[in-house]
């Protein structure tokens, strides 16, 4: 049986409301400490309110962190080049 | 079971060797054409206004056009039951490919564009599939995982995302194992000012967890559907306005839309081509506060390709008392 999400407020931020930064980490499944991390190396922005993007950028970072063994060094220059290539696709496709 | 294939040079009416240039058009005058506000048979065209969008989605981008038309030529080997060509850049792990197939209904693009030219299938990551057993973190079996999380697009218009809106998604799993077969109507709510390629996050709907984990998450792609007088950029909307010569020449008030309304729009005297006025929050909404984004109007100067004896002689005259010379360097006299 399948537990449902674990998260009071777990609705998609949308009314101007975003995700604290407890809530990221809950629906991520990393601890608090790991998001301040991630902030502190640049991966996640230092905001005090997050979005459905951040849940989605943690997940792939946790991914990458504990599945693949990647190390702080390869996070940074992973993410710094996915953002460009979406940052590049966004520019072209307002260009069309 | 593989999707129906598309014929996207079909639906846009251009051919397989058609420049950019000419799709781009082509899919400019049928978007006009076939948009809920300005068609004339409003049911029969949302159909085809989708199916131009999803066309125009891979065939104005060059990476994937590039693969629609590799996949095109091999599409009979794909049916046999071979590996479909193109799949996830080529290179996958183990025996390859999901081990569920996700069908969406109600997000506007086919099973076709979904499965293959969706955003979520790149560079490996979960959403594209699943390490079976491989990869260092699955070898101990026992702990809770959290299931991947699919990624797919929606398609919605600039009124829906002006305004926001709720949308009922049907989306179907088959588990590619054991032909399990599970249908979910969810509904999705866009919040007003969702731009284009923002993702909506629907909790729990992604790929199911194993040993007792959570399922994984369904992202959503907002996708902006083209539309006759607008394109959008982050919260700004840009809409292309052609001048008679003397309009821009002699400044004039031009009545132009905006998502909520005409407004009149004062064109300045000695405006030239390319020339960008901003009209102030009349974007899309911004964030949490009544904050918007801006209308940028692109000046454009057209000119009369047939012209009155009467109207000639004027030109003529016009020609001979000025002494405008847009090729001219500016000197100092």
């Amino acid at each position: 049986m399948i537990p449902p999400e674990p998260s009071p407020t777990a609705e998609s931020p949308g009314n101007g409301s975003g995700y604290s930064l407890e809530i990221l980490a809950q629906l991520s499944g990393v601890t608090r400490q790991t998001v301040l991390l991630y902030q502190e190396n640049g991966l996640v922005q230092e905001l005090t309110s997050f979005d459905d993007d951040t849940v989605r950028t943690v997940r792939r970072i946790e991914y990458l962190r504990s599945t693949c063994e990647v190390n702080m060094t390869g996070l940074k220059m992973m993410m710094k080049l996915l953002n460009e290539v979406e940052d590049l696709r966004a520019r072209l496709r307002s260009q069309r | 079971m593989a999707a129906q294939f598309k014929d996207y040079y079909a639906t846009l009416g251009v051919s397989r060797e058609a420049s950019a240039d000419e799709i781009k058009k082509a899919f400019r005058k049928l978007a006009r054409q076939y948009h809920p506000d300005t068609a004339t048979d409003k049911k029969a065209a949302e159909e085809k206004f989708k199916e131009i969008n999803e066309a125009y989605e891979v065939l104005g981008d060059a990476e994937k056009r590039q693969k629609y038309d590799r996949l095109g030529a091999h599409w009979q080997d794909a049916e046999a039951g071979g590996p479909p060509p193109g799949w996830s850049g080529g290179t996958q792990p183990g025996g390859g490919g999901h081990s569920q197939e996700f069908h969406f209904g109600g997000t506007g693009f086919s099973d076709f564009f979904e499965q293959y030219f969706s955003g979520g299938s790149r560079y490996g990551f979960p959403e594209d599939w699943e390490a079976e057993g491989t990869g260092a973190g699955y070898s101990t079996a026992a702990k809770p995982r959290k299931g991947h999380d699919i990624e797919g697009d929606i398609l919605v218009t600039l009124d829906e995302a002006m305004h926001g809106t709720v949308r009922a998604i049907s989306l179907q799993t088959t588990n590619r194992q054991t032909g399990a077969v599970q249908a979910e109507d969810i509904q999705v709510r866009i919040p007003p000012g969702a731009t284009d390629g923002r993702r909506i996050r629907v909790p729990g709907h992604g790929g199911p967890g194993r040993n007792g984990g959570a399922a994984g998450d369904l992202y959503l792609r907002v996708r902006h559907a083209s539309h006759p007088e607008f394109t959008s950029q982050e919260a700004d909307l840009y809409h292309e306005l052609e001048l008679a010569p003397w309009e821009a020449v002699l400044g004039a008030e031009i009545v132009i839309p905006t998502l909520d309304g005409a407004i009149k729009l004062r064109v300045p005297a000695g405006s030239s081509q390319g020339q960008k006025l901003r009209v102030r929050g009349r974007g899309l909404p911004k964030g949490k506060s009544a904050e918007r984004g801006d209308l940028f109007v692109i000046l454009g100067i057209a000119v009369p390709d047939k012209v009155s004896d009467a109207e000639r002689s004027l030109w003529q005259q016009l020609k001979e008392a000025s002494h405008f010379n847009p090729r001219q360097q500016p000197s100092n006299s």
